[in-house]
């Protein structure tokens, strides 16, 4: 995936940049936010956005809200838009301000996917990267129009009369709804199991 | 006779090894090339401490103390970071009261953290390859 690190320290930035780069991600940075929007402007293949809080010409609240601004219409349609992940070494309910505070509540409540706690533990880092990964792989069902074609196919069975393929097809049916009962059963379990 | 392997683990105040390795994967090359760049990071950011602190720039201050802390967290959460926070938060709440004497316990903990970090560093080129 390509992710871009924004910080406005260069040594933490770095740092971030090398880790995720070990993970086997093509990386790009920026020191602040401005120059972040500069990069999201041209290049919308980017697919995760990893910024700091506190940065001096722009927090990453800021930053994530400008991004929603960028134009994302490519000739085939809409790019999706990156997954933001905030940064901070604030801690709620410790010595940090309480306006610091409100900004990570802001972060969370406008759509940033996760906030990470500085110093990052590398794995869960690693595992909230390929949670993204996963979420941005899954290919999107389209159970509108194959419910309108099977309506249809019914419709047409009940206008023909037509006895025989009508019980192949209610049979057929029934055997793939059974395959996907037993596959939601198995999941909620293992959700409730969690 | 094979030579034993480089020990990684020191016995130190501040520079938590063991952590520090953890945050580079376990990768002693990752943790060397921070610890090459850290001292040249770590002297900039104390410097931008004192010239606010001087200047009395609460907000500089804060700033600047935010930087650094973030810098050190991969090596140390002891005292150096401690000392960086306390003037983190000190400068958020608008005053530089009383930063002298911290800023000077820092600058003096600081030195303490390169010298680990840099013994380290040595201590692991010198030793022999297993």
């Amino acid at each position: 995936m390509k992710v871009l690190v924004v910080d406005d320290v260069g040594y933490t930035r770095h740092f971030h940049v090398r880790l995720l780069q070990k993970f086997g991600h093509d990386v790009l940075s920026a020191e602040g936010g401005a120059q972040a929007l500069k990069i999201l402007e041209r290049d919308l293949s980017v697919d995760i956005v990893l910024t700091d809080l506190m940065m001096r010409d722009m927090d990453g609240v800021e930053l994530y809200k400008n991004s929603l601004r960028i134009s994302r219409v490519l000739d085939g349609g809409q790019a999706t838009p990156p997954a933001f992940i905030l940064m901070t070494a604030l801690r709620p309910g410790g010595t940090s301000q309480q306006k610091d505070i409100e900004k990570l509540r802001i972060a969370k409540e406008i759509g940033f996917l996760d906030v990470l706690y500085k110093p990052i533990e590398p794995e869960l880092l690693k595992a909230t990267l390929d949670n993204v990964k996963f979420a941005r792989g899954k290919q999107v069902v389209d159970t509108v129009s194959t419910v309108r074609r099977i309506e249809e196919t019914v419709n047409q069975l009940i206008a023909q009369q037509d006895l025989d393929t009508s019980n192949t097809f209610m049979e057929s049916l029934r055997g793939q709804l059974e395959r996907l009962e037993d596959a939601t059963s198995k999941i909620e379990s293992v959700a409730a199991k969690r | 006779m094979l030579s034993s392997p480089p020990r990684l683990r020191t016995t130190t105040n501040y520079f938590d090894v063991e952590a520090a390795l953890d945050r580079c994967c376990g990768d002693v090359d990752f943790l060397a090339e921070m610890v090459d760049l850290l001292a040249s990071s770590v002297l900039t950011q104390m410097t931008a401490i004192e010239v606010a602190c001087a200047a009395r720039c609460p907000r500089e201050l804060g700033e600047a103390a935010h930087a650094l802390k973030g810098s050190i967290s991969t090596m140390t959460s002891s005292v150096p970071y401690e000392l960086a926070r306390d003037l983190e938060s000190l400068g958020k709440s608008g005053t530089c009261e009383g930063a002298d004497i911290v800023v000077s316990t820092l600058r003096a903990s600081l030195h303490q953290l390169l010298k680990e970090t840099q013994q380290w560093s040595a201590h692991r080129e010198s030793a022999p390859v297993p």
